[in-house]
């Protein structure tokens, strides 16, 4: 019983996730469950529909590491800031180090989420936190 | 006389003989020869107030030059000319020295059209010709950038001071209007984590948002008084795309930077074709150029990604010490 119910209710869950558009559901989405996450957990939960290609940026110092951009297309646009970076070297030596090499996405995945900003078409922010 | 000494990690040099500045400017004219290298982003002081700087960047058409201040123009072969370019633009000097001669302009649409303001031939006097009255869109009025400015004059240079003492690089302030007056309001302290500048717009009744300001308050060789990051672009986006006039200023202590909206349409369309992609952009150009003066090159990246304010609708503005609220325009 207890199983149809959770079926029932995850049914309900998509159903109504399918209704709202990705909009809504990015400004829905609930940024403060993955703080102090790692950021693999919570691209596992982001609305579907995001570009493949994510784009690795340093931090506010342009040596100093890093920050990942994840783009829906050219509407929107997902900017996640870490915290106590345990895997990727902060800072890098040079600005001829590639962002992505200096802060490999496979090691980046792996730090833990300290901020997050939604953004939609011109840079208007839709949804945003920290935990600074 | 000639610099035959390498100064690796130096990139400022203040010379007070002006008689080498003098027969610098009169070789030039007579021989054409080049009498001084030095690497990209050096800068050279002479005590008159005469600063040697290639103060532009490389495009397909040559070597721009974005600023209006006095300076000593450089081109790629090496010659290096000197000319004291009034703010309002369209006059140059013969010798370098403030007191030299207005020299002719040239109205030549097509060199204007392209923003092109170094100097490339002299008149029949010998003179340096202006290619054009610098196409640095003198239309436009910035008064209002320097009253935002003035009106926090003190409170930029007194933030500043504090974050080098506290190790706080970062404190943000808005200024704001409400009738005629222009005063600054909600101070915030740096984010120790580095990771973002932290803003409070948060406005009064009758209170009109005029311009967000904040600190590089570091000297570090790799932070060395660095203009605009990338993710000041983002805070400066918020609002640089609804209303014209809107200021984000930045002191670094030496400098101001400004980014000023002429035109939020144009800036919103510029946007748009690079929608998702800006920060990158803007690294991919400020990692080409190569520069070890940081502030430096970082001042001609933005020069560089945000190009003529005609089409970017985005001036970009300096002003140095001690008059920090004298602000030139750096991009065409």
């Amino acid at each position: 019983m207890k199983r149809i119910l959770f079926l029932i209710t995850l049914f309900a869950t998509l159903q109504n996730a399918k209704a709202q558009t990705l909009e809504q559901q990015l400004q829905n989405f609930p940024l403060t469950d993955y703080f102090n996450r790692p950021i693999d957990t919570l691209i596992a939960h982001l609305p579907a529909g995001y570009d493949s290609a994510f784009i690795i940026l340093p931090g506010k110092y342009v040596y100093l590491g890093a920050r990942l951009q994840i783009n829906y297309g050219t509407a929107y646009w997902v900017d996640i800031g870490i915290i106590n970076p345990q895997y990727i070297t902060l800072f890098r030596d040079s600005l001829s180090i590639p962002c992505d090499v200096a802060w490999p996405l496979s090691l980046l995945r792996k730090e833990k989420v300290g901020r997050i900003s939604i953004y939609k078409d011109d840079w208007t922010i839709i949804k945003e936190g920290n935990i600074f | 006389m000639s610099l035959e000494h390498e100064m690796f990690g130096q990139n400022e040099f203040v010379i007070t003989d002006d008689e080498l500045l003098n027969r610098l400017s009169a070789q030039i004219y007579l021989s054409g020869e080049p009498e001084i290298f030095y690497d990209y982003g050096t800068q050279l002081s002479f005590s008159n107030g005469c600063t040697i700087f290639n103060y532009g960047y490389y495009t397909s058409s040559g070597f721009t030059i974005t600023s209006t201040e006095s300076l000593c123009l450089y081109e790629p072969a090496g010659l290096v000319y000197m000319l004291t370019v009034p703010e309002s633009g369209g006059g140059g000097s013969t010798g370098g020295t403030e007191s030299g001669t207005p020299g002719s302009t040239n109205t030549d649409d097509e060199e204007c059209k392209r923003g092109f303001v170094g100097v490339t031939e002299f008149d029949e006097q010998g003179e340096l010709i202006l290619p054009c009255t610098p196409n640095h869109n003198n239309t436009f009025d910035s008064t209002l950038l320097t009253k935002i400015s003035q009106s926090c004059s003190m409170q930029m240079d007194s933030l500043y001071n504090w974050g080098m003492s506290n190790n706080f690089r970062e404190q943000s302030f808005i200024v704001v209007k409400k009738g005629d007056s222009i005063y600054p309001k909600n101070f915030l302290p740096g984010n120790l984590s580095g990771d973002m500048t932290r803003v409070n717009y948060l406005l009064d009744v009758g209170e009109t948002l005029l311009a967000f300001v904040h600190t590089h308050a570091e000297d570090t060789v790799r932070y060395y008084r660095t203009s605009f990051s990338p993710e000041d672009l983002i805070k400066f986006n918020q609002y640089g795309t609804i209303k014209e006039g809107y200021t984000a200023i930045i002191e670094v202590g030496n400098a101001r930077y400004a980014l000023f909206t002429e035109d939020p349409q144009l800036y919103s369309v510029f946007n748009i074709a690079r929608r998702g992609q800006q920060r990158k952009l803007y690294l991919q150009i400020l990692q080409g150029l190569q520069i070890s003066n940081k502030q430096i090159a970082t001042e001609l990246a933005w020069v560089q990604y945000l190009g003529s304010a005609t089409v970017s609708g985005i001036g970009f503005y300096k002003s140095t010490a001690p008059d920090k609220n004298n602000f030139i325009k750096l991009n065409p």
